[in-house]
C-alpha cells in the first residue's frame, strides 16, 4: 500500500471524486493558481480547469453562500476554508442555510456540500488562528462533522463526505497535513459515523480524534511499558457519534479518558461523558476523565502554547487517575 | 479548603502508627497516589499515599509522633491554593479569590463532606464493627473526645470517640449496620478541627501552624447531604459486581478516593475468598456473605482446594475407622484466668489457650498411657509431650505441634503458637511442624462455643475440645457461687486408650488448670 502524506490523501480523494462526478467542484481562497494554502489542491487546476477549481476572493460568507446555493440546484461543492478560524465569518450560511434548508423546504431542497479546512493549533499562530472549533459545528442538527487523524481516514472520509446528500463539515489539521501513512489506492471509503479502534486494550479506553490521536497513541505506548493496556478509540466522526463503539469499548475496559484539543465547557467530550454515564453507568469503575485544552485564549509564546494544549504526559496522568494508580 | 489526611489502617491489627518520616513538606504539591509519609505500624514500616490532589497545608503529627488510626495527621488544601497566610479573613467559598485566601483547614469544601469519622479498629482482630447505637444525632455539636456511638466488635461493645470538634453533619452507617474498619461511618462539619486535633502541630511551618487557631468558625457551605443510611462508596461497576456475586459491599475494603470500593477491591475480595483455589476459577465468587430478600443467587460450584480435599478424605476415613469415645469435664478457670491477668500486668501476652496447652502437655507426661499412637500393629509410646493446636485457616484447618510443651514456659508457648498460627494462615508451615504428637487441643471458646466434640487427628490418640470460659453459678461448700467455668471434652481412640485412662488424664488436666501453680513443677 502506498505511503502518502495526509494532504496527498486528500488530494487523491478530491481528484478521484472529481473524475467520477462532473458535478463536483472545489472553491476557496488560493485553491487554484497557488495550489492551496496547504497544497491540498496541488495540480488540480491544471487537471480540471478553472471552471471546477475556483479561486475565490477573501469572502468566506460569500463563497459559502454561493456554494450552498449551487448545492441546492444540483452541484456538489467542496468549499475549502483556509482555516476554520476564518469560517467563523461564514457560519450564517453554513448554519442558517446549508444545515436547515432541507428541513425548512420540506425536502424540496437538498444541500450536498462539503466545507473543509484545517482546525486546531498550527504552531505559534496565537489566539485567533489556533482554535479547535469542531464542537461549535457538532452542535447543529443538519450538519455532519468529521475529523480524521490518519491519511487513510482522511481520504476515505472525504470521499464519503462528497457523496453525502447533506452538508458535511470536515476538520483537517494544520499539523496533520505532512503526517504520512498507508493509504489504499482507488475506491477507499470510510463511512461517516463509524469510530475505529486504533489500538486494542483492556484497562482503559482513550477516546479521541484528529491530532490528539497521536498524543493518545504516544501515551498508550508509554503506559504499555508500565503494564497498562490502553484501548485507543478514534472517533473520526463527531456527529453523529458512534455510540455503539464508545459503549462497547467502555463496557470492556470500565474506564474512559477523553482527549480533545478544544475547550472543556460544552466540548465534544462532555457529550461523550454524558453518553457513557447515561448508557454505561453500571460498567464504570471510575468517573470519566477529560483532557482538554486549557480554558484560556491561546498564547503566542511557544512554551505557553504547548502548556495550553493536551499532550502525552497529561493523558498519562488522567489514565492513571481513572485507574486509581499511584503518581496520577 | 483543606481536607484531612488520616492515619490509615495498614494492618488488620493496627491501632496507631508512628510517623517515621514525612516525605513531603508543607507547601508541597501532592497528587493522588504520592507517597507522603513513612509510617511504622505494629507490623512494619510502610509508605502512605495521598488519596487526593492538593497542596500539603499543615502537618499535625510530627516525625516520631504517634497517631491513632483515623486521626488526622495532616491537611491537604485544594489544588492551586496557596499555603494559607495567617490572615483572619473568612474564606468566601463562592467568590473568586484573586489573593491567597486564608484556608480554614477544617471548613470543608462545598464538594467535600467535611471530616470523615472512620470505624476505628477496637480490637486486634477487629475487621468490622456494628453500630449498636448512635449517641449523637445529626445536628449535635461534637467535641473531640465525646462518645459518638456504641460499636459492637468481635469482642465486645465499646464507645467510640470523636477526634475532632464540629457538628455531626451526616450519619453514614445507621444503627444495626456494619462498617469495615477504616470506612467512614459519619461526617462532621468541621469547626477549627486542626486546633483540636489530638496532636498540636509540631513540624508544621509557623504560618501554617498558626492558621487553624485563627481560622474563624467560618461560613460553612456544608449542607448535611440528603441522608442515605448506610451508603457505601463504590463505583457503579463495583456495586454491580458485588450484587452479581452476592458480596456484601460493606465488607469490602475500598482502595479508591475516600474509601471508594472499586473493581480491583472486589477482585481482591473474591480471590481472597477462594484463596487456595489458585488459578482456574480464582475469580469465581467467594462464599456469598449476605443477600437481600428477593434476590436468589444460584448455588456456585467452587473448585475444591488441595487442603480441603485432604481434609475431606482423611476425616471421611477417621470417623468410621477410629472408634471414638467421649469424656467431658468441667474446669474452674478462675485461677488460670488470674495467671493470664498477672502476665498481662507485666506486659506478657499469654492466652488461656497457652495455659491449656502447657497443662495438657504436663498431664500427658503424668498420664503416659494416653501419650500413645497406633502405628501399624504396634503402639508407639511417646517419651515427649508434644501438643498439637488446631488452627482454623482460610479453607480448612491445620494442627501445628508445639514440641516439649511441658518443658516450655508460658511465654515461649504463647510466642510459638502465635508464630505457628500466623505461618499456618500464610500456609508457610513445614511438614515436620504439623506432624507427630499424641494429642491436639482444639479451642472454639473464642466463638462462644460452650462445649463440643472433636474428631481425632490420626495417628494421634486423643483430642481435647475446649469450650469458652464463662461465668456460671456453681455450688461450692453448699453455697451457690459464681465461677469462671470451662468445659473440656476428650475424644479418645478406643483402640489404644480406654475410658478410665482418658478420665485419669482429664482429672490430671483439671487439677493443673484449677491450680496453675502446679504448672511450675
Amino acid at each position: 500500500m502506498p505511503e502518502l502524506m495526509y494532504r496527498e490523501a486528500l488530494n487523491q480523494a478530491l481528484a478521484e471524486e472529481m473524475e467520477r462526478d462532473a458535478n463536483v467542484f472545489l472553491i476557496g481562497e488560493e485553491v487554484g493558481r497557488y495550489n492551496g494554502a496547504f497544497k491540498v489542491s496541488q495540480g488540480l487546476l491544471d487537471r480540471f480547469g478553472s471552471a471546477r477549481i475556483i479561486d475565490a476572493p477573501i469572502s468566506e460568507l460569500g463563497f459559502a453562500g454561493m456554494s450552498a446555493g449551487a448545492a441546492m440546484v444540483g452541484l456538489r461543492p467542496v468549499v475549502e476554508m483556509m482555516t476554520w478560524n476564518f469560517a467563523i465569518l461564514a457560519m450564517d450560511q453554513i448554519v442558517n442555510n446549508a444545515a436547515k434548508l432541507r428541513h425548512m423546504s420540506g425536502g424540496q431542497l437538498r444541500c450536498p456540500i462539503v466545507f473543509r479546512g484545517p482546525g486546531g493549533a498550527g504552531g505559534r499562530l496565537s489566539s485567533q488562528h489556533s482554535q479547535a472549533l469542531e464542537a461549535n459545528y457538532a452542535h447543529f442538527p443538519g450538519l455532519k462533522v468529521i475529523a480524521p487523524a490518519t491519511p487513510a481516514d482522511a481520504k476515505g472520509l472525504l470521499k464519503s463526505a462528497i457523496r453525502d446528500e447533506n452538508p458535511v463539515i470536515m476538520f483537517e489539521g494544520e499539523r496533520l497535513y505532512a503526517v504520512k501513512g498507508e493509504v489504499p489506492e482507488g475506491e477507499h471509503i470510510v463511512p461517516i459515523g463509524k469510530a475505529d479502534v486504533k489500538r486494542e486494550g483492556t484497562d482503559v479506553t482513550l477516546i479521541t480524534w484528529s491530532r490528539m490521536y497521536y498524543f493518545c497513541m504516544e501515551a498508550a505506548e508509554a503506559l504499555a511499558k508500565e503494564g497498562i493496556s490502553v484501548e485507543v478509540l478514534d472517533l473520526r466522526t463527531l456527529r453523529p457519534l458512534d455510540e455503539e463503539a464508545i459503549l462497547a469499548s467502555v463496557r470492556k475496559t470500565n474506564r474512559a479518558v477523553i482527549c480533545e484539543e478544544g475547550w472543556a465547557l460544552a466540548g465534544i467530550g462532555a457529550s461523550v461523558v454524558d453518553l457513557i454515564q447515561s448508557k454505561a453507568f453500571d460498567d464504570l469503575d471510575a468517573p470519566v476523565a477529560r483532557v482538554t485544552g486549557l480554558d484560556v485564549n491561546m498564547s503566542y509564546a511557544a512554551n505557553l502554547e504547548n502548556a495550553t494544549q493536551p499532550d502525552a504526559p497529561k493523558i498519562i496522568a488522567a489514565v492513571k487517575k481513572v485507574l486509581y494508580r499511584e503518581g496520577a | 479548603m483543606a481536607t484531612p489526611i488520616q492515619m490509615p489502617s495498614l494492618s488488620p491489627t493496627m491501632k496507631e502508627g508512628k510517623i517515621v518520616k514525612w516525605l513531603k513538606k508543607v507547601g508541597d504539591k501532592i497528587s493522588s497516589g504520592d507517597a507522603i509519609a513513612e509510617v511504622e505500624t505494629d507490623k512494619s514500616n510502610l509508605e502512605i499515599e495521598a488519596y487526593d490532589d492538593g497542596v500539603l497545608q499543615q502537618i499535625v503529627v510530627g516525625e516520631g509522633e504517634m497517631a491513632t488510626v483515623g486521626a488526622p495527621i495532616a491537611y491537604l488544601g485544594a489544588k492551586g491554593e496557596k499555603v494559607a497566610a495567617p490572615s483572619a479573613a473568612p474564606a468566601k467559598p463562592a467568590a473568586p479569590a484573586p489573593a491567597p485566601v486564608a484556608a480554614a483547614p477544617a471548613a470543608p469544601a462545598a464538594s467535600s463532606e467535611g471530616i470523615a469519622v472512620l470505624m476505628p479498629s477496637l480490637s486486634p482482630t477487629m475487621k468490622e464493627g456494628k453500630i449498636v447505637k448512635w449517641l449523637k444525632k445529626v445536628g449535635d455539636k461534637v467535641s473531640s473526645g465525646d462518645a459518638l456511638a456504641e460499636v459492637e466488635t468481635d469482642k465486645s461493645n465499646l464507645e467510640i470517640e470523636a477526634y475532632d470538634d464540629g457538628t455531626l453533619a451526616r450519619i453514614v452507617v445507621g444503627e444495626g449496620e456494619m462498617a469495615t474498619v477504616g470506612a467512614p461511618i459519619a461526617y462532621l462539619a468541621g469547626k477549627g478541627a486542626p486546633a483540636s486535633a489530638p496532636k498540636p502541630a509540631v513540624a508544621a511551618a509557623p504560618t501554617a501552624a498558626q492558621t487553624p487557631a485563627q481560622a474563624p468558625s467560618a461560613p460553612k457551605p456544608v449542607v448535611a447531604p440528603a441522608a442515605t443510611g448506610g451508603r457505601v462508596r463504590a463505583s457503579p461497576l463495583a456495586k454491580r459486581m458485588a450484587q452479581d456475586r452476592g458480596l456484601d459491599l460493606s465488607r469490602v475494603r475500598g482502595s479508591g478516593p475516600l474509601g471508594r470500593v472499586v473493581k480491583r477491591d472486589i477482585e481482591l475480595a473474591l480471590t481472597q475468598g477462594t484463596a487456595q483455589a489458585a488459578a482456574p476459577a480464582a475469580k469465581k465468587p467467594a462464599t456469598p456473605v449476605t443477600r437481600s430478600v428477593g434476590a436468589r443467587p444460584e448455588p456456585v460450584a467452587m473448585p475444591i482446594s488441595t487442603m480441603r480435599k485432604v481434609i475431606s478424605q482423611r476425616l471421611g476415613e477417621v470417623k468410621p475407622g477410629v472408634p471414638h469415645f467421649y469424656l467431658t469435664i468441667e474446669v474452674e478457670m478462675d485461677a488460670a484466668t488470674k495467671v493470664r491477668e498477672d502476665a498481662k500486668a507485666i506486659d506478657v501476652k499469654v492466652s488461656v489457650n497457652d495455659i491449656i496447652v502447657k497443662a495438657a502437655a504436663i498431664a500427658l507426661r503424668r498420664s503416659p498411657k494416653i501419650n500413645v499412637a497406633l502405628s501399624g500393629d504396634q503402639i508407639l509410646q511417646y517419651g515427649t509431650a508434644d501438643v498439637g493446636i488446631a488452627v482454623a485457616i482460610e479453607d480448612g484447618l491445620i494442627t501445628p505441634v508445639i514440641r516439649d510443651a511441658d518443658l516450655k514456659g508460658l511465654q515461649a508457648i504463647s510466642a510459638e503458637s502465635r508464630d505457628l498460627a500466623e505461618r499456618a494462615r500464610k500456609k508457610a508451615l513445614k511438614p515436620e511442624e504439623y506432624s507427630g504428637g499424641s494429642l491436639t487441643v482444639s479451642n472454639l471458646g473464642m466463638y462462644g462455643i460452650d462445649q463440643f466434640i472433636a474428631v481425632i487427628n490420626p495417628p494421634q490418640s486423643a483430642i481435647l475440645a475446649v469450650g469458652a470460659v464463662a461465668d456460671k453459678v456453681v455450688v461450692r461448700e453448699g453455697q451457690m457461687v459464681i465461677r469462671k467455668m470451662m468445659t473440656v471434652t476428650l475424644s479418645g481412640d478406643h483402640r489404644v486408650i480406654d475410658g478410665a485412662t482418658g478420665a485419669e488424664y482429664l482429672r490430671e488436666l483439671k487439677g493443673l488448670l484449677e491450680h496453675p501453680t502446679r504448672l511450675l513443677f
